[in-house]
């Protein structure tokens, strides 16, 4: 990958607009619904029929789409660091994979266990696995290879893709909850208790901060192996730690939203090219853009065809894809003149 | 619009001798072969003589066969089949992950009883179309559909007299019901299909048979302007507002664990104390049995006119 100029764009003022766009993206996902409500009928928290529309039921619904947003953007970033890649990300690399895997199987097992613990449990063992495996392949033979890395967990990815699909076929029939779950898998995102609400933005505190501390190691690994490995750093004891960040984040968002994908690939290079290469500047970067998107996103998922509703998955691909395209076609056109 | 079948409308045509729809019905001789027959894909079926080699692939076509007593003629039957007991010791032409007709043409059937439901089912339809073997595609998108798959397969098999009593029966219970309720009011219900733990809502619309076993049983779907099986937002859900939850699940757990889901405990339904969760069982498969699941309803929707 060629090396981009190093964009020193103030970081502040970036924030602040994203700030911005985060809070402008909430208010809609307030207003919007299977019913508008404007802000003046709900803003004021009397008790209302529209105020408790909005808070009950719309409001933890947005902070966990924010929360899913903001865990993929982080584990896109971490991954495409890792990879030194910028085609990594949780849905190509098998980790989202193998998080959806976890997942299938948590919501097969018998209700002795019940999803709440196991779905997060699994989502992480299947998430960090696959990325764990799709490393040892990417390492074979003793020197990295960033090509390897990349193909190993596109076929790893097919694999468990078709692996899920064949565990919710074989052990999911018409008597159990097989739409549910074919319909969670193409992302959907969940509504959490008030506690749970609160327990996201903890966890997106820790994600953030453990982000910040590999930011140096990814800064490095960028400029290679060899110089990494002079400045210090232990790179597979780096790179090992890393991926059990991206598996947490990537898993915790299959965990409360499904299969989403497009969001972890298109926020951090968005970023990415807007604020420059350096991590440590696009960590709150990506967790406030990727919340927002998904945020965005989901308020369509549950306005366009209401009282039905659309999985997000299948919006954030549907117009996750030709939106990136032409980012790179306008790329290409601003490099060419 | 939905128009609501009235079971006197039903009655009235099987005392006339009527099917509940337009299937060709020979004056003389019912039990006549060569028999043809129009499926619901509105397609002429011609069967020669009375089927002896049957593959029923879906549920809902199994319980139909053996309720008209041929599970004898039997010899394979679809994946994801749970009922009768008798039928699972049939050998499976597979389903979980797709069909197989190779596996069926080794029974060499002379009668394929399908529902359109998915690719697969269709492309084994077609397979077997193709060699010239009857195939009778079944729909049922509402109760009276039910009746007339079971007069349908009567009359292609030979088993049209069963099949009118079956039909009979059926019908007859639907009215008992009907009369157990009628008079009271009659309440706004929201039927969960399936659901994931906090999102994924199924429910279903009009043109499903499960739309019109609740009017039977005397309540009113929230979502029946919508169509067929959906999933609706849990706002969507609040903004109906129902009188009554019915939650189908497959291993019921208490009705406490749908009003602690996050914001529901502020829904009538629940304030209310009205949720119900019954076995999946049966509910979801359009056979015979429905009228078990138009009962569960009913006594759930109407306690009172059942205590």
């Amino acid at each position: 990958m060629r090396p981009a100029p190093v964009v020193r764009r103030p970081l502040a003022p970036a924030l602040l607009v994203l700030a911005a766009l985060v809070a402008a993206v909430a208010l809609l996902a307030m207003s919007a619904g299977a019913r508008w409500v404007s802000p003046l009928q709900w803003l004021p928290m009397d008790g209302s029929i529209d105020a408790a529309l909005a808070w009950t039921w719309r409001a933890p619904r947005i902070a966990a789409a924010f929360f899913v947003g903001a865990c993929l953007a982080t584990s896109g970033l971490i991954f495409q660091g890792v990879f030194r890649n910028p085609l990594a990300e949780p849905y190509l690399l098998g980790s989202a994979a193998g998080a959806g895997v976890g997942a299938a199987l948590a919501l097969l097992l018998p209700d002795r266990v019940p999803p709440a613990l196991s779905l997060p449990l699994l989502a992480f063992a299947g998430a960090w696995a696959a990325s764990l495996v799709v490393l040892a392949i990417g390492r074979l033979g003793g020197a990295w290879s960033s090509a390897r890395l990349l193909l190993a967990g596109v076929a790893i990815a097919a694999i468990l893709s078709a692996l899920r699909s064949l565990l919710v076929m074989l052990f999911g029939d018409e008597s159990t909850n097989l739409r549910a779950i074919v319909s969670w898998q193409l992302g959907g995102i969940q509504t959490p208790s008030t506690a749970e609400a609160a327990g996201f933005a903890a966890i997106l505190l820790v994600l953030m901060l453990a982000a910040h501390r590999l930011a140096f190691g990814l800064d490095a690994l960028g400029l290679g192996d060899e110089v990494a490995r002079t400045m210090g750093i232990d790179t597979s004891r780096f790179v090992a730690a890393a991926i059990v960040v991206a598996a947490m984040a990537t898993a915790f968002a299959v965990a409360w939203g499904g299969l989403i994908g497009f969001v972890g690939l298109i926020v951090p290079h968005v970023m990415r090219w807007w604020l420059g290469p350096l991590h440590g500047r696009l960590v709150g970067a990506c967790v406030l853009g990727g919340g927002a998107l998904l945020v965005l996103a989901d308020t369509v998922a549950r306005t366009a065809i209401a009282p039905g509703e659309i999985p997000v998955g299948l919006l954030t691909a549907l117009v996750g894809g030709p939106f990136f395209i032409a980012l790179l076609l306008l790329r290409r056109a601003a490099a060419a003149t | 619009m939905v128009t609501r079948p009235s079971p006197s409308l039903v009655r009235r045509r099987l005392a006339a001798g009527l099917p509940a729809a337009a299937i060709p019905w020979p004056a003389a001789a019912d039990d006549a072969f060569p028999v043809t027959v129009r499926d619901a894909a509105g397609r002429s079926v011609t069967i020669a003589s009375p089927p002896q080699r049957i593959v029923p692939v879906f549920p809902s076509n199994v319980e139909i066969v053996h309720a008209l007593g041929l599970g004898s003629r039997v010899v394979a039957i679809g994946g994801r089949v749970r009922w009768p007991p008798e039928a699972m010791d049939k050998p499976s032409i597979g389903g979980a992950v797709g069909y197989s007709p190779e596996a069926a043409a080794q029974h060499h059937p002379d009668l394929l009883v399908v529902t359109p439901s998915h690719h697969s089912a269709l492309a084994l339809a077609d397979a077997f179309e193709r060699l010239g073997t009857p195939v009778l595609q079944l729909a049922h998108p509402d109760l009276p559909s039910v009746l007339r798959n079971l007069l349908l397969l009567g009359r292609a098999t030979g088993t049209l007299a069963r099949a009118r009593q079956l039909a009979s029966d059926f019908e007859a219970q639907l009215a008992s019901i009907r009369a157990a309720w009628q008079g009271r009011s009659v309440p706004t219900v929201y039927l969960e299909t399936a659901a994931a733990e906090r999102g994924a809502f199924q429910t279903i619309g009009a043109g499903h048979y499960a739309n019109d076993a609740l009017a039977w049983a005397g309540g009113r779907n929230v979502f029946e302007d919508l169509r067929g099986s959906v999933q609706v937002s849990a706002e969507a859900i609040a903004a109906r507002d129902p009188e009554v939850i019915v939650s189908l699940q497959q291993r019921p757990r208490p009705a406490a664990a749908i009003a602690a889901r996050p914001g529901w405990s502020s829904l009538r339904a629940v304030r209310t104390g009205r949720v119900v969760v019954l076995a999946r069982g049966h509910a979801l498969i359009p056979g015979p049995r429905q009228v078990d699941a138009v009962r569960a309803y009913a006594q759930a929707l109407h306690p009172g006119a059942f205590a």
